[in-house]
């Protein structure tokens, strides 16, 4: 696993396809989104999800790749992606669960886009900036 | 460490003539850990009541609510949860609906209450 954090207002992880890579991304995220006071448990839930989702569905059928997680401020946004290098989203395939984690995405984010192809899947999510209590100045 | 804390508790509460098994849970519930309140939970015998009490809980996501939604299909209303109004758990229960299949109540005695009419 690399694991950088080029700026102390952005976020780079490329993390193993496995359960615990689900912990480290969101407290990572977790915690530059309260800094920058975007809604700290909406960010935790949504990159939650994605990271999991990533983990359960996006190399069922060939080897285990990376999961990429990036997060920055964009504007007035926090902008968060969840990239993978696995099978992208398989129309009909087999895949519990993966509705209600992109419905919970879709209810805490200001926006959620999804991008797949044969080369993967990612999830860019945005959130509201400085509008928590406590944010850093 | 990388993998969430989580720490269930076996706990009872009285209840009618005897006591209900509550299962307490404190902690992080995600993909990395959920497994571990299935097996909490399937210690308990399927035809008795049971509550699960999410009010120390201080995070969860469709792992565990995936978690619940299968042990309510098993058990039916002898199944409670308890999660405090408004906190973050009480919230994604909500947002995905699933207050609305298993009882959720503020509090252990009003979840006890449920769980033994549903035995009645």
């Amino acid at each position: 696993m690399t694991e950088t954090e080029a700026e102390s207002s952005e976020i780079e992880l490329d993390l193993p396809v496995e359960p615990s890579s689900v912990t480290i991304a969101r407290r990572a995220v977790r915690e530059l989104s309260e800094q920058l006071g975007a809604p700290g448990e909406d960010v935790a839930l949504a990159v939650s999800e994605a990271v999991g989702n990533a983990v359960v569905h996006a190399f069922r059928h060939r080897e285990a790749g990376t999961i990429s997680v990036t997060a920055a401020p964009r504007r007035d946004m926090l902008v968060v992606t969840v990239a993978d290098d696995g099978t992208g989203m398989i129309p009909g395939a087999e895949s519990p669960g993966l509705g209600v984690g992109l419905s919970l995405i879709s209810q805490v984010s200001n926006d959620v886009r999804v991008q797949s192809s044969e080369r993967g899947t990612t999830v860019s999510m945005s959130f509201p900036l400085g509008e928590q209590e406590g944010a850093a100045e | 460490m990388s993998e969430s804390y989580l720490e269930l508790t076996r706990e009872s509460h009285p209840a009618g003539t005897g006591e209900l098994a509550v299962v307490k849970v404190t902690g992080e519930l995600d993909l990395s850990n959920a497994e571990e309140l299935t097996a909490a939970m399937a210690r308990e015998a399927l035809e008795a009541g049971l509550i699960v009490d999410l009010a120390e809980l201080s995070f969860m996501d469709s792992s565990g609510l995936r978690v619940l939604m299968l042990a309510a299909s098993d058990r039916g209303a002898r199944l409670a949860l308890v999660a405090e109004p408004d906190s973050p758990v009480r919230r994604v229960l909500d947002l995905a609906g699933l207050t609305d299949r298993i009882a959720t109540f503020p509090a252990r005695g009003a979840a006890a209450d449920a769980v033994e009419q549903a035995g009645e």
